[in-house]
């Protein structure tokens, strides 16, 4: 799904600093794209952006050649199915089971009634036998009826991502996804995001893991709102990461304490 | 020195800004001045005065020559609780025909306690994400303000004022009294339900919203369950200010035991009352008990 942003700002409170301001911003369908910069650069609003979580102040936005200012809400729905949505913290529901989280990525094309009978009595045919296997497809089937809350973080965001899997999103926003999980899970998401990408998706994949972000086809690094950086990863200076992140030392991928990589793994 | 140290590590918290970079709030409790607590101490003696006075509050009326009598008349009988088969039978009944109008007017409370509860949530109200400008959204929660109106206007009618509403309507009986108590229960469960449906974790919410599902898919699937215990548990707690309220409402005609309650006290036969107070006070320690079982059950 192609992605277009036209000098859009975003302010949360009228006389504050914006959070994102005049980002321009073309995407291809199927590209591969990682955004960097500190926290509070504005990562996450432009996200939200995109969901239309969040209305811009000034300027356009474009997805999958809709403008999203002119939908209604059942058209703004419909392209919501379309989008892919995975946090640092995978906002699963807690008091659910892991299947169940999982199944209601399959929601989207359903009516209330089937929404309703699957928080009633979970899921069930068809539904229930691609949530299993994209339980699967993240190495965590066995824990299927296990109650979310009661997972570690990597095997939480594993049924996150399974979610994913299941949706089958056209456009894929990942809001460092594998900030807060082990390595084997970190290993285990991205996998399985970028295979999703390869099958066509557009991913939109922001991180601190420089090694990550050079896998992908483009890198936009932000700073106060502003685009910084916008190029192949080739193209990426040590000196461009260092002044982004000089605003906020704090969340530089050398403090983090994960080493700055530069070299694929 | 250690006076400011401490006094800057108090406020310190609120000066930083939330994470979506709101400005901090001033806690009401945050320290304040010498003069701004001495006003605040005089207007609260001024409102107590003021209530005592027009409660008309008389010392000497509650201790006097009348009072004590007729209070020591009241007592000698009440030690002495009427225990005669054939009346502890008549209580009985009229006992469960309390219990009866508690747990019906629990059904009804639910009934219309539930529906308008999802829609006074304002996190699931139809403006709630939808990325609508401001004055599109504030259209959109017109259905969130009705409801709330209407709970508004079903709780604030006390419970005796819809019994005798419902007793012109249904006549005398016990009918009557679970209508008034369901209604009654459906204005308070609504609001402490929409309540616990607002205070769930947004982020699971918004996450699924972003699937594409609709408002009670969101409902059914993020909201209710995250909930879950609490809206049980509220509904336990409900079901006791049924008890107690089942054994007011007879005093008006609407059944259940505060009819013989009322009977008793008119006509004098003050064992009697001690026996359907005794009873009352059972009832009402059996439905905490219970409640209190469930709830713990549910932790």
């Amino acid at each position: 799904m192609q992605v277009v942003l036209e000098d859009v700002t975003k302010r949360y409170r009228p006389g504050q600093a914006p959070a994102v301001a005049g980002i321009s911003l073309d995407v291809e369908a199927g590209e591969r794209l990682s955004v960097i910069g500190p926290s509070g650069a504005g990562k996450t609003t432009l996200f939200r952006l995109l969901t239309r979580s969040l209305v811009p102040d000034s300027g356009r936005v474009r997805v999958g050649g809709a403008e999203l200012d002119r939908l209604g809400h059942r058209d703004l729905r419909a392209l919501r199915r379309r989008m892919g949505v995975i946090h640092q913290r995978g906002d699963l529901v807690p008091m659910s089971s892991a299947l169940t989280n999982v199944a209601a990525g399959a929601l989207g094309g359903m009516g209330s009634r089937s929404a309703l009978r699957l928080s009633l009595r979970g899921p069930s045919g068809d539904t229930a036998r691609r949530a299993y296997e994209a339980l699967d497809e993240v190495g965590i089937a066995s824990l299927a009826h296990a109650r979310v809350d009661e997972l570690s973080g990597g095997q939480r965001q594993r049924v996150a991502v399974a979610r994913l899997l299941m949706q089958r999103p056209a456009l894929i926003m990942a809001d460092e996804p594998t900030a807060s999980v082990d390595p084997r899970s970190a290993g285990v998401v991205l996998d399985a995001l970028e295979r999703l990408a390869t099958a066509g998706a557009t991913l939109l994949l922001a991180t601190h893991d420089l090694s990550i972000a050079r896998r992908q086809h483009r890198i936009l690094a932000l700073q106060h709102g502003r685009l910084a950086f916008a190029g192949g990863p080739e193209e990426l200076a040590a000196d461009v990461v260092e002044r982004v992140y000089a605003a906020d030392p704090a969340s530089a991928p050398e403090a983090g304490g994960r080493p700055l990589s530069w070299g694929c793994r | 020195m250690t006076t400011t140290t401490g006094s800057t590590s108090r406020t310190a918290p609120a000066l930083v800004p939330d994470d979506d970079g709101h400005p901090p709030a001033r806690h009401f409790l945050a320290p304040q001045s010498m003069g701004r607590r001495l006003v605040w101490a005089t207007l609260l003696a001024v409102l107590v005065v003021w209530s005592m006075r027009g409660a008309g509050v008389s010392p000497g009326t509650l201790g006097g020559g009348d009072a004590r009598t007729k209070m020591a008349e009241f007592l000698s009988e009440f030690v002495h609780p009427e225990l005669g088969l054939s009346y502890l039978a008549e209580v009985g009944s009229a006992a469960i025909e309390t219990l009866h109008i508690s747990i019906t007017s629990l059904v009804i409370g639910i009934l219309i306690g539930a529906p308008l509860s999802l829609f006074a949530a304002s996190n699931l109200s139809t403006g709630a994400g939808s990325g609508l400008p401001r004055w599109q959204r504030a259209l959109r929660f017109a259905p969130y303000w009705v409801a709330r109106g209407i709970l508004n206007l079903l709780r604030a009618i006390p419970e005796l004022v819809w019994a005798l509403i419902f007793i012109t309507a249904v006549g005398l009986g016990p009918f009557a009294g679970a209508l008034a108590i369901g209604i009654h229960a459906g204005g308070l469960l609504g609001k402490l339900w929409a309540e616990q449906l607002e205070g769930v974790d947004p982020a699971p919410v918004d996450a699924v919203r972003l699937l594409g599902v609709g408002r009670l898919g969101v409902a059914s699937l993020a909201v209710v369950p995250q909930a879950r215990r609490n809206l049980i548990s509220l509904g336990m707690y409900q079901w006791e200010c049924n008890v107690r309220a089942a054994t007011i409402v007879g005093f008006v005609g609407a059944g259940g035991i505060g009819q013989q309650v009322d009977v008793s006290i008119r006509l004098f036969r003050y064992s009697e009352t001690s026996t359907l107070i005794l009873t009352i006070l059972v009832m009402v320690f059996a439905a905490d008990a219970l409640s209190t079982v469930v709830r713990r059950a549910l932790r």
